[in-house]
Order: structure tokens, then sequence, then C-alpha cells
């Protein structure tokens, strides 16, 4: 891929691939075109020097900037105790918590969940549970090492089962320190 | 929640979101945008040059010597992209090896106390252990290779002890690579207190067990388990002053990529009150450890917790939902001060805490 011809064929193909994986990231969808936008405006630079499928590449530079905006773009999102009402005819997850007669929609609680784990955990979340990597293929997406991805993996599964949000029936446990 | 469902909401979720009109004019303008802002910086930039190791930091005027890792003695230690010393540990005396998959009989201060690593073929491995702590963390693998993703992900092993699930790993769709295996994912308990569910001196028998979506075992003959438990080494409990209760603990020493950090200062304030704030050290790789816990909601419900802003670190600022402690690692810089800031509904009761750890050897 050291065409860089080829990126305008990439960008129209793989947008909205990885628009979902930014909205699964930051659960906005105005800042997951943002972070789109940008990590394939950075993946330009490079475009020439990448070899092979450059999904990694962009993945990792979607994960790292999202990472590191967490303080500028995010420090607006504040967590709401009641969801917007719907639009008539929506059907959207939004309907869901407090939609018939007090019953708990368990998505959106798994949704708010997610929105409460620390960032790389989320991130791990998201592409071992959504996109289906391998902890190999996630550690080079992130940088880091198999294990790391394993303990992240295993520490959010823990934070969410732990999640009080969410009915569970597991014993109770703690997420460990990171070290 | 099981990764089922985790799955089926991350697919849900994801699907909500439509095809983007287009994403080429919004790319174009930030491409056209870096171009600028990098021209500009080339032209009002000073010349700095600067050597990883070796490196002399002029400030104000003094030259003051880096400090850096074991190894300072040689020009070779080695510098992750985060800018955080690493380096592998090798064996050691009392490390549970099998096939190159190693449980370490030390990481950082937490001591192996028992560990089995199953044959291939195996999904099912049984240890017996006499507890000498009730502060122990807990570690499981599993792994399927060949099987595909979606069905792998069903496929969990537990870690029971005396026949109580306590945490569960999804299965690995490869074989195990070897290395060294996460020490722990999970502390079971109340903070200070230990768990517990067993006691020191009377045995319990800890089993690692694979099981298919239909809670039956797994008899792949591919499949691979392996499960640890260990104690953990000294934890400073982090104190809800107007409770009198443990709300966390930090541990005394931690360990980021082969290297030995010591907790070297711990701020905690009331969650009710102002931001923690805390010095950081010059000169020196450090581990911030911040976050909140023991929060009482102010609006009585579990997301009103508000979010934690750590606000002075290297590279970004880092950010949790209230509730969650977390450690980030921070290259050797300038001294310099970090703010834990509470953004949203300020709860009524809990505690702030940052804690900084440097190099311990």
């Amino acid at each position: 891929m050291a065409d860089r011809d080829d990126f305008d064929t990439y960008v129209a193909s793989r947008s909205t691939a990885l628009l979902r994986i930014a909205f699964l990231l930051t659960h906005d969808r105005g800042l997951a075109e943002d972070l789109v936008q940008t990590a394939l405006a950075k993946a330009w630079f490079a475009w020439g020097r990448i070899e092979g499928n450059p999904d990694t590449y962009v993945r990792r530079i979607l994960v790292n900037t999202y990472s590191s905006w967490w303080r500028r773009k995010w420090n607006g999102e504040q967590a709401t105790e009641q969801l917007p009402e719907p639009a008539p005819g929506q059907s959207s997850f939004a309907a869901g918590r407090h939609a018939a007669s007090g019953q708990v929609d368990d998505r959106t609680d798994l949704w708010q969940a997610l929105g409460r784990l620390p960032k790389k955990q989320r991130a791990v979340v998201v592409l071992r549970f959504y996109e289906d990597l391998s902890e190999i293929d996630t550690a080079e997406v992130m940088q880091c090492s198999v294990g790391t991805v394993k303990s992240q993996a295993s520490r959010a599964l823990a934070k969410l089962r732990l999640d009080p949000a969410l009915h569970h029936d597991e014993p109770t446990t703690r997420a460990g320190e990171a070290r | 929640m099981n990764t089922t469902e985790l799955r089926d909401e991350l697919s849900a979720r994801a699907a909500s979101i439509d095809a983007p009109p287009t994403m080429s004019t919004g790319v174009a303008g930030k491409i056209r945008a870096t171009k600028r802002r990098r021209a500009g910086a080339v032209a009002g930039a000073a010349c700095v040059v600067a050597v990883l190791t070796g490196v002399t930091v002029v400030n104000d005027g003094r030259s003051t010597a880096p400090v850096v890792p074991a190894g300072r003695a040689t020009p070779s230690v080695m510098v992750a992209a985060d800018g955080m010393p690493y380096r592998a540990v090798p064996p050691a005396p009392g490390d549970v090896v099998r096939d190159g998959l190693r449980y370490r009989a030390q990481v950082a201060d937490d001591r192996l106390a028992v560990a089995a690593i199953g044959a291939v073929g195996q999904g099912k491995v049984t240890m017996t252990w006499t507890p000498t702590s009730t502060h122990v963390s807990l570690a499981t693998e599993c792994w399927l290779p060949g099987a595909d993703t979606q069905s792998v992900a069903l496929e969990t092993a537990f870690l029971l002890i005396d026949g109580k699930r306590l945490v569960g790993s999804s299965c690995a769709p490869h074989p195990a690579s070897p290395g060294a295996l996460p020490a722990g994912g999970a502390t079971p308990g109340e903070p200070g207190q230990g768990w517990d569910a067993f006691t020191v001196g009377k045995p319990v028998t800890v089993t690692v067990e694979a099981f298919d979506r239909n809670g039956k075992p797994v008899t792949d003959p591919r499949v691979r388990v392996s499960g640890a438990v260990y104690v953990q080494g000294p934890q400073r409990d982090v104190t809800d002053e107007s409770t009198g209760q443990a709300v966390a603990e930090v541990p005394e020493v931690t360990e980021y990529e082969g290297y030995r950090y010591r907790l070297t200062s711990l701020t905690t304030k009331p969650a009710t009150g102002g931001p923690p704030t805390a010095a950081t050290p010059s000169q020196t790789p450090f581990l911030v450890t911040y976050g909140s816990a023991g929060l009482d909601p102010a609006g009585g419900t579990a997301g009103d917790v508000g979010r934690d802003y750590l606000v002075g670190l290297d590279t970004a600022t880092g950010g949790n939902s209230g509730g969650i402690i977390e450690t980030v690692p921070q290259p050797a810089r300038a001294a310099g001060t970090l703010t834990l800031r509470h953004e949203g509904a300020k709860p009524k009761r809990g505690v702030q805490l940052i804690a900084i750890y440097t190099l311990a050897d």
C-alpha cells in the first residue's frame, strides 16, 4: 500500500467500519467522526511507508488518538440519571431504561457500564469483542504486550460484571490494581 | 453479563451508526491544517537536541543529571514507546514453568502461592493450597486454538475455589505463547480486610476448568488452561475518614515493564471537598495511581458519580468515571504538580486519591 492514490479508495471503503469502532470508543457520533478524520489524516502522512494491509496501522492511530484526546474532547460528557425521551417512532436504544413500566433495559445498562471503563480497557474490549481481534493482533494495535491485553481484558470484564448498574449473579470480586 | 451479551451489545450499537456522507472532505481539511501547523512549528521552533540516555537536562541555567533506572552505568537501558524503561525479567527460583509458559514466583511484592499450567488437551487443572493470607489475587488463562473466534468466545475457563466460581477468562483462539503469564486479574474481598471465603491454615482446592456455552466441560483435545493464586504484598489502605472504613488499597510496590516502583506519596481527600494535588518527581520515570473510591452517588443512582480528571500529566490527561482507580506511566521530566479534578455531580461520600510510585531499583 505504498501508493497514496490508494488512500482515497481506502477512506471510501473503510470509513463506516472505522466510524463504528470510533463510536464504540467515544460513545458519541460527532466525536467519532472527528476521531476517524483525525486518524485518517495522520495515516495520510505515513501512507507511503505502510506495508500490507493498512488496517492495523490505522486502528493503532485511532486508538492512540482516542487515548490522547481524553481531556480535550471528553470533559463535557456527563452521565445523566435519565435518558432523553425518544422521538415519535424512534426505536433506538434511547427508548430503553424507562420505557415500559419500570422495566430495565440491560443493554442500556451495559452500554453505560462500558462508558465507565478506563479508556485502555474500553479499547481492549472493542478490539477483542467487536473487532474479534486475537490477543496478539490487539497487542499489535495497542502497542503493548499480549499479557497487558489479557490483563486489561480480564479487568474490564471484571469491572463490567461488578458494575452496580448491571444485574449479575457472580460472586463479589473487585478488579485488581494495575501492575 | 457474559461475553455473548457484550458482543451483542457492541454489534448492535455499532450497527446503529449509518455510513457517513463522506469522510474525504473532512480528512483533507485536517491534512491541510496539519501541514500548516507543521510548517509553523518548523519556522518558530528552537533547535533542541536530546539523546535518550546520558542526556543532560538544562533547567534554569543549571545542569542536572537525570535519574535513570538500573543499568544506569551502561547506556543500554531500553525505553519503550511510552518513554518508560523496560526489561525482560529472567527466570527465578519458584517460577512455575511449563512449555515456556511461566507464572513468576514474584511480581512486585506479590508472591506466587500456587499455580498450575495444564498440558495441551487438559481442560482442567486442580491444586491444593493452604492459605497463608486472605489477601490474594487470582489469575486464570485458557487457550483453544483453531476454533473460530465466535465460538471460542463462548468457552470460558473459571477459577474455582472449593467449587465456587470466582473469576473467568475467555478462551483465546490460538496456542499459548511462551512467556510470563499475567499475575492476577481479580482480588476478592473488601479493601483492607482480605477475603473471608477461606481461612488461613485451612486447605482449599483451587480448580481451573474450561466450560462450553452449555456449561459443560470442554473436552476438545486442543484446549489448555492455567491458573494461579498470588498472595499480595503489603498494601496501604485508603480510608474514608467520615466512616473510618477502608474504601481502597494501593500496593506499596508495583511493577511496570519489568521494573519495580515503590509508593513514595499517597494523597487523599474527601470526594466532597477540594481536589487533591501531588508533586511529581524530577527527571525520573514514575507511575501515578489515581481515582476515587467509596463514592456515595449524589443522585442516589450508580451512574451519577461524575468523572475524575488528572491534570498535569506529561502527555494526555487521565480521565475516569468516578469510582475507578487507574495507573498511568509517566516518563522522566521536570518536577510538576498533578491535580485530580472532579466533574459532574459531587458525591456525598468517598475519597479521591493520587499515589506516586518511583523506581525502586
